[in-house]
């Protein structure tokens, strides 16, 4: 069953990844590594390109 | 190359190189309510911290001289070009003839009209909020209310960072119909602005979903998008990424 509500009040969640980059040194990055949540893969690895 | 820049003692915030795509594909089986969300600011181009001077306009609004924030499609091809999906803030114009910008703006919450910056264009002085489905337009939301913000002048924004939030639902985990529900205030789907844009404060945000929405949809998704995108194609300011966030409740 799936819990649907369009406005109001947060029920729960089961996965989720919140990242301030508070981890990651100062400097140079070429790509952000995934985050793993609850055994579930949830970002996979980020890259950076430019146009 | 992107870096890391400590704004104050902690915020450790990603700064995009100029004209700089970040994509980030997630895994979110069986969703029925998926929610991304970003607090964002600019600075300008060679500055790592100085958000005055940025007013700019672009050539012809094609996908590269568009700002895309959202989710897409994974892999680094712009939206707006042949095998993308894209749900989220752009000023692409659909590709018709015009010029993107980016203007001052108080997001008519004062007289100064320089405490915000605002991505707009020739087409929609608002940019516009986007849901492509593999390259076929479902939604173009070009109204005042989806209109984005980018801090100017912190002391009157509120905060140096900006909330802003797509939040996406369908009734089954295999279903195809979208429809996103998203923040609506009077002149803005901003979410509010901070001086502490970290995790806890965005979480909150996620949990927290603003009450007053637009409910666009459903529409038909054939190629849902999977990855996390944000690229901001202007040449005198860099898009600075002081967090981000995935929520998928349960289903």
């Amino acid at each position: 069953m799936s819990i649907f509500f369009l406005t109001g009040t947060f029920l729960s969640h089961d996965a989720y990844s919140i990242n301030d980059f508070a981890s990651i040194a100062l400097g140079a990055i070429s790509d952000i590594t995934g985050d793993t949540v609850n055994g579930d893969t949830v970002f996979q690895a980020a890259t950076f390109q430019q146009y | 190359m992107a870096h890391v820049f400590l704004k104050g003692a902690t915020d450790h915030v990603i700064v995009l190189e100029v004209r700089e795509a970040l994509d980030q594909p997630f895994v979110a089986p069986g969703w029925t309510d998926l929610r991304i969300a970003f607090y964002l600011s600019l600075t300008d181009h060679t500055n790592d911290d100085v958000t005055t001077g940025l007013a700019e306009t672009l050539g012809d609004a094609n996908p590269g001289e568009s700002f895309w924030i959202g989710f897409k499609t994974r892999g680094l091809v712009l939206p707006g070009n042949a095998g993308q999906s894209f749900i989220g803030f752009s000023n692409w114009g659909n590709g018709q003839i015009g010029h993107n910008k980016l203007v001052s703006s108080d997001a008519a919450g004062g007289t100064s009209n320089a405490y915000f910056w605002r991505p707009s264009s020739d087409i929609s002085p608002f940019a516009a909020f986007y849901m492509l489905d593999n390259n076929v337009l479902r939604y173009e939301d070009t109204e005042v209310r989806a209109a984005i913000h980018f801090a100017q002048d912190p002391a009157h924004s509120g905060g140096y960072a900006g909330l802003i939030g797509i939040r996406m639902i369908r009734p089954s985990p295999i279903s195809n119909q979208i429809t996103v529900l998203l923040s609506h205030q009077t002149y803005s789907a901003d979410m509010g602005f901070s001086d502490t844009p970290d995790a806890t404060t965005l979480l909150a945000g996620l949990e927290t979903w603003p009450t007053s929405v637009d409910t666009l949809g459903p529409f038909t998704f054939n190629q849902i998008p999977d990855s996390v995108f944000c690229y901001w194609p202007y040449s005198l300011s860099r898009l600075r990424i002081h967090s981000r966030g995935i929520l998928k409740l349960v289903s």
